[in-house]
């Protein structure tokens, strides 16, 4: 699935099977900017043997990932407290990222590493302004001021268009569960059930994976306050579906697919259906520079394979199953 | 008079566990040392099931059994309500850990003293709200004293599901089809009321009563030689 | 009865009552407990705290610990070392009360305060002493062990630490008042304060040990 759907793509999940098929075209570099599909992403395994396969992978990032270990250059970014990114809106809230402290290490911002590559690639002239000029520029127009915003950090405004929540955004106004699109974009023009390609049967079981609040995805895992809040996932699982396989709440336990093999800490649980097992997402780094989280739990991104669903072109993360053994058994 | 009331909605907690983390970049606590901590607690079986995000931290007990057992007087209770600890007191004894029903006191081993949630009783007198309940994001953290009207502590007590943990002048808002049971109960300290209040008196009353004795009949003795009788019983 | 070349005999007007390794054990276990029970009690008498302040407090605790390791390691292998067979028979001994300890006790107060009363003929040690010796034996175990559970009082789930310190402290002060009346009859009431030499140079006047301890007296042998 994927070439069925040209348009997917070009969305970063199906960069394996491009890089693979050289199909719509040949890609030959990546710049891999504060994302890092090989752990969050679908098939670890593969996303890597895709990056070997790359003749330059550049990676802007914080921290040492598993995607910047596959990097020819990495060009480190400073912290979120160390730099100004772009102003934001949303909704009738604007707020500014700005530093409280000068960088630690011999970092940059986002902003300064495109405006250098954009230096180095001959089209400096369109990058020829700082970030608060650029801030400046786009609330110039609004009557709020970068001072202000710089000061308060937040500021609600008044909207120049209030949203009318009466109404939805489409042609009819209303939400549209019949509608040309799907169709086109590989599913049926009424929005209707598709099954799922893989089902809990024999000794497998589905796997779920989320969020959990104490983690932000698969980049705070290191940090020592939230590593000692939460140093590895869980694998939860029923009772039932345990004691079929005589693990008991606490044991380590190996879940494997074909394509890979995760070992995780069981939680016996009645919080999960009997043919699935749930884990939270972000664990199992793989980076040793990461020296807590290093090898701390599983790493659910190695078991999805890369499935492009229709419609939406999103990561079908939802459609595997996995066997679960006690580890060591 | 001030008199602080602190109130935790657990229907609205996240389980981000900031709260933990702002309270220990507050105190200078090591990650490993937190004095409130967060847990999912489960009820029921599948597909019945209900879960919550219970939150574990010192309550501060209005006769709290931490300052009952201290020899020395280092943990005290405030009039304000915050129980506080006295570092140039404390000695290390550990008797307040044990003592504590809520598990809520932890051993710092470099400095080598109890420590324990403050209330932030310095921002309180500050005006201002302590690390937790600041930082909470889900504003499920409120505190008030409760002798000022416009506190908002008390609009938050009326809540529906607001449970006063006995004691104390903690309460818990516990979501629907969530009962006390997933709150810590707060007992055991039965054993210890019992060691400070029965045993212990009574132990010094035996010793006392020992040496009662032992006088009675040195003197007994005394008065017998005095008189001139000697103090041999007569051996063959 | 022990009775070998090295044990209990008479000679003259004296009699051997205690080897060695019996008053090395004796005075290991007093002396210890005496700065046991002091350091221990400053954690109990509401004042002492204040009294001392918290430098002396935490030096008594620390001392109250090393101690702790003498009043463990010492006495159980110098009785076992210097004195099995004797210390083996004052265990036994201390729990098998016959008629004559049972009237002995009765008559025991009385003689106490210094009042006329005829005792019943005693073995090597009166019922008296065998009901200190169980304390001492019990309360040694008790103390022991509930100590060094207290060492790592933290770690233990919860109500067995709160049991165990209860435990430690009540026995602490229970002990303290058996120790007081213990002082008291070995070194002042004057029908017991003859017997100290026992455990200092080994020997007692033959006169008392005649007039205390009867049935023993009448099988030591002569040398």
């Amino acid at each position: 699935m994927g070439t069925e759907l040209p348009l997917s793509l070009g969305s970063i999940q199906a960069l394996p099977l491009v890089v693979e098929s050289g199909k719509p075209y040949p890609v030959k570099a990546g710049i891999f900017f504060r994302i890092n599909p090989v752990k969050s992403s679908g098939d670890s395994a593969r996303w890597i043997r895709a990056l070997q396969q790359l003749e330059l992978v550049v990676a802007i990032d914080t921290q040492m990932s598993e995607t910047a270990m596959y990097a020819h250059y990495i060009l480190p970014e400073s912290h979120y407290l160390e730099r100004m990114d772009v102003v934001s809106v949303t909704g009738d809230t604007v707020s500014v990222r700005q530093p409280v402290v000068k960088p630690m290490y011999d970092t940059k911002s986002g902003y300064e590493i495109i405006q250098g590559l954009a230096k180095g690639a001959g089209v400096g002239e369109y990058f020829n302004f700082t970030i608060e000029e650029y801030n400046r520029a786009q609330l110039g127009p609004t009557g709020w001021t970068l001072d202000a915003l710089k000061e308060k950090g937040v500021l609600k405004v008044a909207m120049a268009t209030p949203p009318d929540y009466s109404k939805v955004a489409t042609q009819s106004g209303k939400a549209e569960l019949v509608h040309e699109g799907f169709a086109k974009s590989g599913g049926t023009k009424v929005v209707g059930w598709v099954a799922p390609k893989t089902q809990p049967e024999g000794d497998r079981l589905r796997l779920l994976h989320g969020h959990q609040a104490v983690h932000s995805n698969g980049y705070t895992q290191n940090v020592p306050a939230l590593y000692a809040r939460m140093p590895e996932n869980e694998l939860w699982i029923h009772p039932t579906a345990a004691k079929a396989r005589s693990i008991k709440d606490g044991d380590y336990v190996e879940v494997a697919n074909e394509l890979g093999k995760e070992r995780i800490k069981a939680k016996v649980t009645e919080g999960i259906r009997p043919d699935c097992v749930w884990m939270c997402h972000g664990f199992g780094t793989m980076v040793p520079e990461q020296h807590l989280a290093y090898k701390q739990g599983a790493n659910d991104g190695a078991l999805y394979p890369i499935l492009i669903t229709p419609v939406t072109g999103a990561l079908g993360q939802g459609d595997v199953t996995v066997t679960v053994r006690k580890a060591g058994a | 008079m001030t008199h602080y009331a602190y109130f935790i909605d657990l229907s609205v907690c996240a389980g981000c566990e900031s709260c933990t983390v702002a309270c220990q970049n507050k105190n200078g606590l090591r990650p490993e040392l937190a004095y409130t901590k967060v847990h999912r607690y489960e009820t029921g079986t599948f597909p019945d099931l209900k879960s919550s995000f219970v939150v574990n931290q010192c309550l501060h007990c209005d006769e709290p059994p931490c300052a009952e057992v201290c020899p020395t007087g280092a943990t005290y209770k405030t009039v304000e309500g915050p129980v506080l600890v006295d570092y140039e007191q404390c000695i290390g004894c550990k008797y307040c850990i044990v003592a504590c029903p809520y598990d809520a006191r932890v051993f710092d081993e470099e400095q080598r003293t109890a420590r324990k949630c403050t209330e932030c009783a310095d921002r309180l007198v500050a005006g201002r709200k302590p690390a937790c309940v600041e930082t909470c994001l889900t504003g499920a953290r409120v505190i008030g004293d409760l002798d000022d009207p416009k506190s908002p502590i008390h609009e938050a007590l009326k809540r529906p599901g607001t449970v006063q943990m006995a004691g104390t002048g903690f309460y818990f808002r516990l979501p629907e089809g969530i009962t006390k049971d997933a709150l810590a109960d707060g007992g055991g300290t039965g054993v210890v009321r019992a060691w400070q209040s029965v045993l212990q008196p009574a132990g010094q009353l035996i010793m006392g009563g020992a040496a009662a004795a032992l006088l009675a009949s040195a003197a007994a003795f005394a008065v017998k030689s005095v008189k001139g009788g000697g103090t041999g019983h007569g051996h063959d | 009865m022990a009775t070998t070349k090295s044990g209990p005999h008479i000679q003259g007007e004296k009699v051997f009552r205690f080897v060695l390794a019996e008053r090395i054990a004796h005075w290991s276990h007093a002396i210890s407990f005496l700065v046991l029970l002091f350091t221990g009690m400053a954690l109990v008498v509401r004042g002492a705290a204040a009294l001392l302040g918290t430098s002396v407090m935490q030096g008594f605790g620390l001392t109250h610990r090393i101690v702790a390791v003498v009043f463990t390691l010492v006495a159980v292998p110098a009785l076992m070392l210097g004195a099995r067979k004797s210390a083996g028979e004052w265990v036994r001994g201390s729990f098998r009360f016959d008629r004559d300890d049972l009237r002995f006790l009765a008559g025991f107060p009385k003689d106490f305060f210094g009042l006329k009363v005829t005792l019943p003929d005693q073995g090597r040690f009166n019922a008296g002493e065998k009901i200190n010796s169980i304390f001492q034996i019990l309360g040694w175990f008790v103390m022991v062990v509930t100590g060094w559970m207290l060492v790592w009082k933290d770690a233990l789930p919860r109500g067995l630490a709160r049991w165990t310190l209860a435990t430690h402290s009540f026995t602490a002060l229970f002990l303290g008042a058996v120790v007081l009346g213990h002082i008291y009859l070995a070194s002042i009431h004057p029908h017991a304060r003859p017997g100290f030499t026992g455990m200092t140079s080994g020997w007692v006047p033959a006169w008392w040990a005649r007039g205390h301890y009867r049935k023993w007296f009448e099988k030591l042998p002569e040398r």
